[in-house]
């Protein structure tokens, strides 16, 4: 009885292991929301297909000082000014390098100016990421340390 | 003697540069020809859905094959695919009243994810003619099986279900 016991814990503990190591191989840690180190923002992180994107799902201000909602009017693209801020896709195209433990490949958009950065994420901890855009070499960028937002 | 010889070389060789050129304004003039297509709806749904930002998801069924079989060309014709409109509709109508906005993009598994149309806010009409991406060329999407449609939305309030049907109208250059 008692060997039975400690059996099935032993293999209980066995799945729970191969669960976590299969979860954190797929990449899907990722998947969540995050809140940028300014925290005027959170970023919810989905995975389509086989890809990573992060949209905009609160804004600390969400309108302007007309009342209107804040849209994405530095974009180069004339045409695509009136979409709104919140809800907005920043985060796009990262794919899981397993081996690195890294999301890599994909981009960064600062509305702030209307440009888009190569951009890669580092885990740090399960609770928070080191989001790196950068032009060309990854030296020449800045990282933001984001953390994961949790149910209470 | 040796005279005639170089007048006669360089005429042949005039001539040869003549046809070249001829040949060279032959291939150019064979312009890029244009026509306009239709697709037919594409239905892109989600339910469970809350108040504030969230993202539908469903297949780009444009059949390449079948929009270049309809005006008579073939496939491998076919350079470039551009928007020239897309229009959106929110089913069932009664809900439209509820979303926001809209941004409709386009991703596959090998192509990055890029916004084909948007429209922010919504108009009274049944159907929302969106602002289009004029510069995306979107001929590599209609190839890639994996294509998919994605449509961010904000909405006022929480939804249960709600589905929208877009249509296309696409610019095909072909020689």
């Amino acid at each position: 009885m008692k060997k039975n016991l400690i059996i099935n814990l032993v293999f209980s503990t066995c799945l729970l292991w191969l669960g976590t190591d299969v979860f954190a191989k797929g990449g899907d840690d990722l998947v969540g929301i995050w809140k940028p180190s300014n925290g005027l923002s959170m970023v919810k992180i989905e995975k389509i297909g086989n890809k990573y994107y992060g949209r905009v799902v609160w804004l600390q201000e969400a309108n302007d000082q007309a009342g209107n909602l804040r849209t994405d009017i530095n974009n180069p693209d004339e045409s695509l000014r009136s979409t709104p801020l919140r809800g907005y896709r920043l985060l796009k195209d990262f794919v899981y390098d397993e081996e690195e433990n890294t999301w890599i490949e994909g981009t960064i958009y600062d509305p702030n100016n209307g440009s888009t950065y190569n951009c890669n994420i580092v885990p740090t901890d399960e609770n928070t990421i080191e989001v790196r855009g950068y032009i060309g070499a990854t030296v020449f960028g800045r990282t933001d340390v984001w953390t994961k937002m949790k149910k209470k | 003697m040796k005279i005639n010889k170089n007048i006669h070389m360089k005429k042949n060789t005039n001539i040869l540069l003549f046809s070249l050129v001829h040949i060279m304004l032959f291939f150019s003039c064979q312009q890029s020809k244009e026509v306009i297509v239709y697709t037919s709806k594409m239905t892109v749904s989600g339910d469970f859905l809350f108040e504030g930002p969230n993202t539908l998801q469903g297949g780009f069924n444009a059949d390449l094959v079948a929009l270049a079989e309809q005006e008579e060309i073939d496939e491998s014709q076919i350079t470039a695919v551009y928007l020239v409109g897309i229009q959106l509709a929110v089913s069932p109508d009664s809900l439209q009243q509820t979303v926001e906005s809209a941004l409709v993009q386009l991703v596959s598994d090998d192509l990055s994810l890029e916004t084909a149309g948007t429209i922010n806010p919504f108009t009274s009409e049944s159907s929302q003619t969106l602002s289009i991406n004029t510069d995306l060329d979107i001929l590599p999407y209609l190839k890639d099986a994996s294509t998919q449609l994605i449509v961010d939305v904000n909405l006022s309030g929480d939804l249960d279900e709600v589905s929208t049907h877009i249509t296309f109208e696409f610019s095909i250059t072909y020689k």
